[in-house]
């Protein structure tokens, strides 16, 4: 059995080189040869990935788990740092770093001849790495580590090109939301401390305690803070998975290169809300108004994102809407505490959204950095692998049957009729959505796609498929969203192989949040039938609106009137809430505090001042007196401490 | 016997390589830099092996009193008491190894400044030689002529070698430093005829119950008294103005050593002699702190100047110190240590750098600076590094530090405590926000003046001091355990008296 370190480690020691690399050569002009960068930068991940394979083939189902130091070592507290190799860090670890090698090889072609090019992948490297720690942790602290470790390099690599003061203000407003999040998630920690010591930040820790107290009954005293715990770290969740209420940095988070978007910001991080929620299942199973909550935040955010989506003319911002869209229904499915499911979609996601994001970039690269879908359109022919792939992408995000989110989202809306509060609405409007989601994509496909071409001249003369190295994954990852959906089917043999590997870690959970539900007796076939009714009639309402010339291009790409009050509503509250108050605050301190101690030292200066006047009248050039004078007080004061002392 | 003899180096070496120096014409003005450095690097060398080895001997036993290695004691001034009484714990040891490295890569980055090179070196190692002798001596009376030194030393270096407003700031450095050190003396008088053994020794006067009537005036003027080196409100004010005016290598020394010698003694001495009364005032000084963590983070969002933006994020990192202490479990005290490690070598690296910069561009307003990340990268990427440890990254030592406070001043059950925990932890998206800003405004974007085209990268000597500082920052960030234990062998004394 290999070691579990050796996963976080290889891109560690990737990142480590990749610095070096980047570093020795800033000086010089052309920088390091692209071809030995490049398999520095593809060997560390894809070794990453076989060491996971290796260990998930033999895995015992209680997992693995391996201690690598303690963090707080005092005789009172006792806190082990180790990693926790179970089902659902290695569903999660397989995709992160099968996706992350994929894309770094993507990444290969499509930085070619990039000014930076080992300082790109030194990021890359650097975020796997964090990425793996936040999965494989076996305690929040080790998980927040990663979590802020994926925060940092998600900035680092927003702003990559930095001369753009558009794109580091991105990755500033990324972090700085982020960071919003951070306190809930800290805050959390903290609650959790004080309701048992330190020893419940330990995942294992704190599951047996919450299974040992509500045995005792004595959960009811810690219920109030148990759900405070919740609600915080479901606030960090919404940071870091671009949810209402801090979900308008993902947009603009799209200025990062295209690569970076496929696997930071739609397969990987900002699923890791999601992975956190599933991780926390038995806390959160305990405290039902929270995972309330989340259903309801979950649904909005889904809702509002599809919405948004419509109006946007950049081809990546639609997609990051989609994904905020789509992250809704994984916190949606975790709000019913079908955990299970919400990891399944989160794994489908991760296929489809990467195979439709490399499309883009492969359109983009192609139209040399055009991103205004207004100004694509017929590259169907031009482009045919593309095409293929993005539509791959495109029919498993809108669940046509068969395709990988067919599966993950048909069994979301089951759940959510089933088990989940007002059911047939909450239901309702997540079909509601399913139908918006195939408009907005099925306009996103069309645009770009079909018609007429409607793009620059310079642009339309070079319009090339990918090179190998990018359209060969792409081609994988969008096998993987046709088929990753039947993991779950039993269609592959060892039926039912995603639910039996997640059970587990999430099944008592989810059985005790299904205790005394009556479940509605409604055939599968239904839900199955409704939710591919609402992709066609979604791609036909799309067919209907959006085949027909597309108006000229003026102006940036930014929505206007109608859309940009959807689009910008959060971006205002956050200004009327965050910012301005910031700003208040501060001038309010700045100003007057400043002001207020700075006159109390004049103040006493004056005062001082005066004083050494009155004394200067009768000292002026009478240096015997002085003498005298200073001698006595002197003699003075030593007598008085004296006698004071006892001494005397 | 050696290591005890080499320890009082650590305080004599300075002094004697000042010394050496006075004949030396000014002219020759590279031999002496050459000299200083190499006594730097002798101390630093000396810190470092003795750190280790006592790190390695492992923590001695620690009840009630301070276990101290390298004792050298003998009677100093008979007729008051007074002893030359020098020794070193955990605490002591790694702040000298951090005084050594700021000393070290203080002078590397003073290597061009303008002005009598000769005179400036011989007040680095006097600076240094004060702060080692706080850090060194357990005798009070000795320990008071050397906290009394550093302030002179400032204030001479401010005055000839500042820049800007550097009269207002060094005076205001100097007499705000002055008015804690007449607080601290008479609280040491005080505490000397007190105690009635006749004696300075704190290790002898940790073992007297000092009456209650002297610790409730004694302590409040003692503690804040230190606390005015440590920046606590409402005696912040000098900080900002002082650094600004300060030469860089002064800002180092100032933010990153001198400023942590205030907690120190706070710890050392006012909550060690007087834990009746610590536990009666400090949950008042929870309220200043508020101030410290939380609003300055606030006012350094609204500065343009480089050197005001990172001495209010000193002030609020120091407030952090302060917040470890009022919280008195030892978790808290632990962390309170680590913050004073972390800062330090986190504030040293930030001036560095700032200096570094503001030697090139002649400006630290940094709406007048841009797109400098591409003609600077190491200096630019070590401005990066500071402001990512300084926002509480995990890996850096900032992250420890601020994690063990906050987990341990939250299992202070005093709902005050809690809510200024919480206060505390709101403020890290303050820092977040500074930092970002001045890095963006800085580094990124377009160049905006067409002399930056020109900037030259940092020299070998920038090189070695960023490098030097950023794994100082990672050794404690990424391996927190042995330290933090060891630390605890200086605390326990502490929190045992403060429990009695």
């Amino acid at each position: 059995m290999i070691p579990l370190w050796l996963i976080p480690l290889f891109p560690l020691v990737g990142t480590i080189v990749l610095a070096i690399i980047a570093l020795s050569s800033s000086d010089s002009k052309q920088g390091p040869a692209e071809s030995i960068t490049g398999a520095v930068a593809v060997l560390f991940p894809i070794l990453s990935f076989l060491s996971v394979v290796t260990l998930s083939v033999g895995m015992p189902v209680e997992g693995i788990r391996g201690t690598i130091g303690t963090w707080i070592d005092t005789a009172a507290i006792q806190v082990n740092i180790g990693f926790l190799f179970d089902g659902l860090s290695r569903v999660m670890l397989l995709f992160i770093t099968g996706i992350g090698s994929l894309i770094a090889i993507y990444s290969v072609g499509y930085m070619h001849k990039d000014r930076s090019f080992a300082r790109f992948f030194a990021y890359i490297n650097l975020f796997l790495f964090s990425m793996t720690i936040l999965v494989l942790g076996d305690s929040l602290l080790l998980t927040f580590l990663g979590w802020e470790g994926v925060g940092l390099c998600s900035y680092l690599l927003i702003g990559f090109w930095h001369t753009d003061l558009k794109n580091t203000k991105a990755g500033n407003k990324a972090f700085i939301v982020n960071r919003v999040g951070d306190v809930g998630f800290l805050l959390g920690m903290l609650c959790l401390v004080s309701i048992g010591g330190s020893a419940l930040l330990s995942y294992d820790a704190l599951n047996a305690w919450l299974l040992n107290a509500l045995s005792l009954g004595s959960i009811s005293n810690a219920m109030p803070l148990l759900s405070l715990a919740g609600l915080l770290f479901f606030f960090g969740c919404t940071g870091k998975s671009a949810q209402i209420p801090l979900l308008t940095w993902l947009p603009d988070a799209m200025a990062g290169p295209t690569p970076v978007s496929a696997l930071i910001h739609a397969a990987t991080m900002v699923t890791s809300g999601v992975y956190l929620l599933a991780r926390l299942s038995n806390l959160f199973v305990l405290i039902p108004a929270v995972l309330n909550i989340v259903l309801f935040v979950g649904l909005l955010t889904a809702f509002w994102a599809a919405i948004a989506g419509l109006f946007q003319n950049d081809i990546k911002k639609v997609l990051a809407y989609s994904t905020i869209s789509q992250l809704g229904y994984m916190f949606m499915a975790a709000g019913v505490a079908a955990f299970d499911v919400s990891i399944f979609h989160v794994f489908t996601h991760a296929f489809f959204k990467a195979a439709l994001f490399l499309g883009a970039g492969a359109v983009i690269h192609s139209l040399t950095g055009e991103q205004d879908m207004r100004r694509m359109g017929g590259l169907l022919k031009k482009m045919p692998l593309t095409s293929l792939v993005m539509i791959f992408g495109f029919l498993a995000i809108i669940g046509f049957p068969g395709f990988a989110g067919f599966w993950s989202k048909d069994l979301i809306l089951e759940r959510l009729y089933v088990s989940g509060p007002m059911g047939p609405y909450v239901y309702a409007i997540a079909l509601l959505t399913a139908v918006i989601t195939a408009v907005y994509m099925g306009r996103l496909i069309i645009m770009t796609f079909f018609g007429k071409y409607r793009g620059s001249k310079e642009n339309e003369a070079h319009i090339h498929e990918a090179p190998a190295s990018m359209l060969i994954p792409m081609l994988l990852l969008s096998v993987g969203s046709a088929f990753a959906g039947f993991l779950w089917a039993g269609l592959i043999p060892g039926a039912e192989f995603f639910r039996e590997m997640l059970a587990p870690v999430v099944g008592a959970a989810q059985s005790y949040a299904m205790l005394g539900h009556t479940a509605a007796h409604l055939s599968p076939w239904i839900f199955a039938a409704l939710g591919t009714l609402a992709a066609i009639i979604g791609m036909l309402i799309a067919w209907y609106l959006f085949m027909r010339p597309v108006p000229e291009a003026k102006g940036g790409s930014e929505p206007q009137g109608f859309g940009a009050s959807w689009t910008f509503a959060f971006d205002k509250l956050h200004e009327y809430v965050g910012i301005i108050p910031t700003k208040v605050v501060a001038w309010l301190l700045d100003v007057v505090v400043n002001t207020i101690i700075m006159k109390a030292q004049w103040l006493t200066g004056g005062i001082i001042e005066i004083l050494g006047d009155g004394i200067r009248a009768f000292q002026v050039r009478k240096v015997r007196l002085q003498a005298a004078l200073s001698f006595i007080g002197m003699a003075l004061i030593t007598i008085l401490v004296l006698i004071y002392g006892g001494l005397l | 016997m050696i290591d005890t003899l080499l320890f009082n180096f650590i305080w004599i070496l300075p002094l004697l390589t000042t010394a050496i120096c006075i004949p030396i014409g000014v002219r020759h003005s590279e031999a002496i830099k050459r000299i200083h450095l190499g006594s730097a690097v002798i101390v630093l060398g000396i810190a470092l092996y003795l750190t280790i080895k006592t790190f390695f001997q492992g923590a001695l036993p620690s009840g009630n009193s301070f276990s101290l290695s390298f004792i050298t004691q003998f009677s100093w001034w008979n007729a008051i008491g007074a002893e030359y009484f020098m020794g070193a714990d955990a605490l002591s040891l790694l702040m000298i190894l951090l005084t050594a490295i700021i000393v070290f890569t203080g002078m590397l980055v003073s290597w061009s400044i303008a002005g009598n090179t000769k005179i400036f070196f011989a007040l680095i190692q006097i600076l240094g030689t004060s702060i080692y002798g706080v850090f060194m001596s357990f005798d009070l009376f000795l320990f008071f002529i050397f906290y009394e030194m550093e302030a002179l030393c400032m204030y001479l270096m401010i005055g000839g070698f500042g820049s800007g407003n550097k009269d207002y700031g060094g005076k205001k450095l100097t007499l705000t430093l002055a008015l804690g050190s007449s607080m601290v003396l008479a609280a040491l008088l005080g505490i000397y005829v007190e105690s009635g053994i006749h004696s300075w020794n704190l290790l002898k006067l940790g073992e007297v119950v000092l009456p209650m009537s002297l610790q409730m005036w004694a302590f409040p003027l003692l503690f804040m008294g230190f606390a005015v080196s440590g920046s606590l409100f409402p005696f912040h004010f000098w900080s900002p103005d002082g650094h600004s005016a300060a030469p860089t290598a002064v800002s180092m020394l100032a933010a990153g050593v001198m400023m942590k010698m205030g907690p120190y003694a706070c710890l050392r001495v006012a909550l060690y002699l007087m834990p009746e009364a610590a536990r009666i005032y400090l949950p008042y000084i929870v309220y200043l702190l508020i101030f410290n963590v939380v609003f300055s983070g606030f006012i350094a969002i609204r500065h343009k100047d480089l050197k005001y933006i990172t001495a209010y994020s000193s002030i609020s990192h120091l407030g952090l110190i302060f917040l470890g202490m009022a919280a008195m479990t030892p978790l808290a005290l632990r962390g309170a240590v680590l913050q004073m490690l972390s800062h330090g070598f986190l504030t040293g690296l930030f001036f560095a750098t700032i200096g570094m910069i503001y030697s090139r561009t002649h400006t630290r307003d940094i709406t007048q600076m841009g797109g400098l990340m591409r003609k600077i990268p190491f200096i630019g990427v070590g401005f990066v590094i500071a402001g990512f440890a300084c926002l509480g990254l995990p890996g850096f030592s900032g992250f420890i530090a601020e994690a063990t406070i906050f987990i341990g001043s939250f299992q202070n059950d005093s709902s005050l405590m809690r809510v200024v925990t919480i206060l505390a932890i709101l403020s890290i998206t303050v820092t977040a926000i500074y930092v970002l800003q001045t890095a963006n405004r800085m580094l990124h974007g377009q160049i905006t003046q067409p002399a930056f085209e020109s900037l030259q990268d940092a020299n070998v000597k920038e090189k070695i001091t960023i490098i030097i500082l950023v794994l100082s920052l990672l050794s404690i960030g990424l391996f927190p355990n042995g330290f933090s234990e060891w630390i605890d062998s200086s605390i326990s004394p502490i929190y045992t008296h403060l429990m009695r």
